[in-house]
């Protein structure tokens, strides 16, 4: 299992390899104008660049923050949201016309009101991280909640569990592996949301970096940009799969 | 005192072609210490019944009293084994056994006490901190029957618990019940349809017509205790046997006739 596991990383590191060898190759051969498509050492030579004068670091970190505090809070708000409307129909009947009002706005869409009430600070970045994925997120958790094995509810409610107990005993358990599995999803569409709002009035930032790149033509810069949203994304989703085994610690070991 | 009544209870469903009767004018007692099986055809209502029991469901007519009281909302008291065993996955087996006596406000060391008494019950030391997923079915269902009688109920009920199990773990399940009746003095209400079963483990028989379900018979199981499998070929098992199937037999050749008729 585990040496299976390393040879097929190994496959994947092989096929990145490739893929970055022909793109080389056919920048250096002169097939592509450098302005249009610079090679990849062209990018890395940028990156050490800007890391020799300390502002790269600046940008992941600003990015990373960002979402990471906007999607926190989405989270913390959503999940227990959720829970409820998945349990009570009631509740659910009253936001759900809400929801489904907040839900079909692009996070975009919310730039010059957020910009307007609360001005080019900070807190502007992660409230559009937090419109563009906290009505998602509580649809995730509601549906998680909703499709929890009513057997289980009824065993622990005839064990003598009261309403409320079901639902920090059954159905927060229960509903975990589903939740966290959609948080997931989510955390991924809250980065396309932080490069849209570092698009306009931002100083920080891979999406200022991308954007100020593309003002003077640095191609490189704006690729550089990309690179560095993908590896931060993977880098982030690696830690959140590493918190997840060990918030489910039953999953992990039934799959062994 | 009689334990459990069952007073001229009907249920019946609302479906899109109007309500269908499940169960019609069902009478019974169950007095403490008695183990009971009701037998009959799939379909008949049997779990419907155990469910109003339990509380999870209320009468169209009539009521359950448990101890001369109406049972009107889910109760404690009634501890029930489900056939898909309904462990916790993200409990362990000692966390799933600890639930019970957590939600009774137990202490910790309290609850340390009982989880080890019914872990040694049924044979599953060793496995205290072992996830379900992990075990086999057999396992699942000691753990199940475990968790209900540490929480120490009035009544044991059982919905087809063995049914989901091979024939050799089922055997062996059905024995080490009768050891635990015999050794807890709990009142059973079993439900299956399996005559061999309810013959092998009850004190009294019960057998349930075809839709709607309405009990057709009522047989004391004057088996000598302590049974096992060789019980079945004494001539009282193979009498009680023939008088049980007269009765069943023509309530499923009825619902065969249900299901095969165009409708």
């Amino acid at each position: 299992m585990r040496f299976l596991e390393r040879r097929l990383g190994f496959v994947g590191f092989c096929s990145f390899l490739a893929f970055v060898s022909v793109w080389e190759a056919v920048t250096r051969g002169g097939w592509i104008e450098p302005l249009f498509l610079p090679a990849p050492s062209r990018v890395l030579q940028r990156a050490v660049l800007m890391y020799q004068d300390q502002n790269l670091v600046v940008h992941v970190l600003a990015s990373a923050r960002r979402v990471l505090v906007g999607f926190a809070i989405a989270a913390v708000a959503a999940v227990p949201l959720g829970i409820l409307l998945g349990s009570s129909r009631l509740l659910r009947a009253a936001v759900d016309p809400l929801l489904s009002i907040i839900r079909p706005l692009p996070s975009m869409s919310w730039i010059p009101l957020s910009l307007l009430w609360l001005g080019i600070a900070e807190s502007q970045k992660y409230s559009i991280v937090f419109m563009g994925s906290f009505a998602p997120s509580v649809l995730y958790v509601m549906e998680a909640t909703r499709n929890i094995d009513p057997l289980f509810v009824r065993a622990a409610r005839n064990l003598g569990a009261s309403r409320t107990a079901v639902l920090y005993e059954v159905v927060l358990p229960g509903a975990l592996p589903s939740i966290l599995a959609g948080l997931k999803v989510m955390l991924g569409i809250a980065w396309t949301t932080v490069i849209s709002a570092e698009l306009v009035a931002a100083k920080t930032g891979l999406g200022f970096l991308i954007m100020n790149g593309k003002e003077y033509f640095l191609t490189e810069q704006v690729l550089l940009g990309m690179a560095l949203i993908s590896a931060t994304v993977v880098c982030i989703d690696r830690t959140f799969t590493w918190v997840e085994r060990r918030l489910i610690p039953w999953r992990v070991e039934a799959t062994r | 005192m009689t334990l459990i009544e069952i007073a001229n209870v009907s249920k019946s469903f609302p479906t899109g072609q109007g309500p269908v009767e499940a169960l019609r004018d069902i009478h019974m007692t169950i007095e403490p210490g008695e183990f009971v099986c009701i037998v009959g055809p799939s379909g008949c209502g049997k779990s419907t019944l155990l469910n109003m029991v339990a509380g999870f469901e209320q009468p169209t007519r009539g009521q359950i009293l448990l101890q001369g009281k109406p049972i009107t909302t889910v109760t404690s008291r009634c501890g029930m084994v489900f056939q898909q065993y309904a462990l916790f996955p993200w409990k362990t087996m000692a966390e799933n056994i600890e639930f019970g006596l957590k939600m009774q406000g137990l202490g910790r060391v309290e609850r340390r006490e009982r989880i080890r008494e019914y872990l040694r019950l049924m044979g599953l030391e060793g496995f205290e901190d072992a996830y379900p997923d992990a075990l086999s079915g057999g396992m699942k269902q000691r753990a199940a029957i475990a968790r209900v009688l540490a929480n120490d109920p009035e009544v044991l009920l059982m919905d087809e618990p063995f049914a989901s199990l091979d024939a050799m773990t089922r055997q062996l399940l059905q024995e080490e019940l009768l050891r635990i009746y015999d050794v807890s003095k709990k009142t059973i209400l079993f439900i299956t349809h399996s005559i061999d079963e309810a013959l092998l483990l009850s004190t009294r028989v019960c057998v349930m017509s075809a839709r709607p379900g309405r009990i057709m018979a009522s047989l004391p199981n004057t088996l000598p205790f302590p049974r096992d499998a060789s019980a079945q070929l004494s001539e009282t098992y193979l009498r009680l046997k023939t008088s049980i199937w007269d009765s069943v037999q023509a309530e499923v050749q009825k619902t065969l006739r249900l299901k095969v008729s165009p409708s």
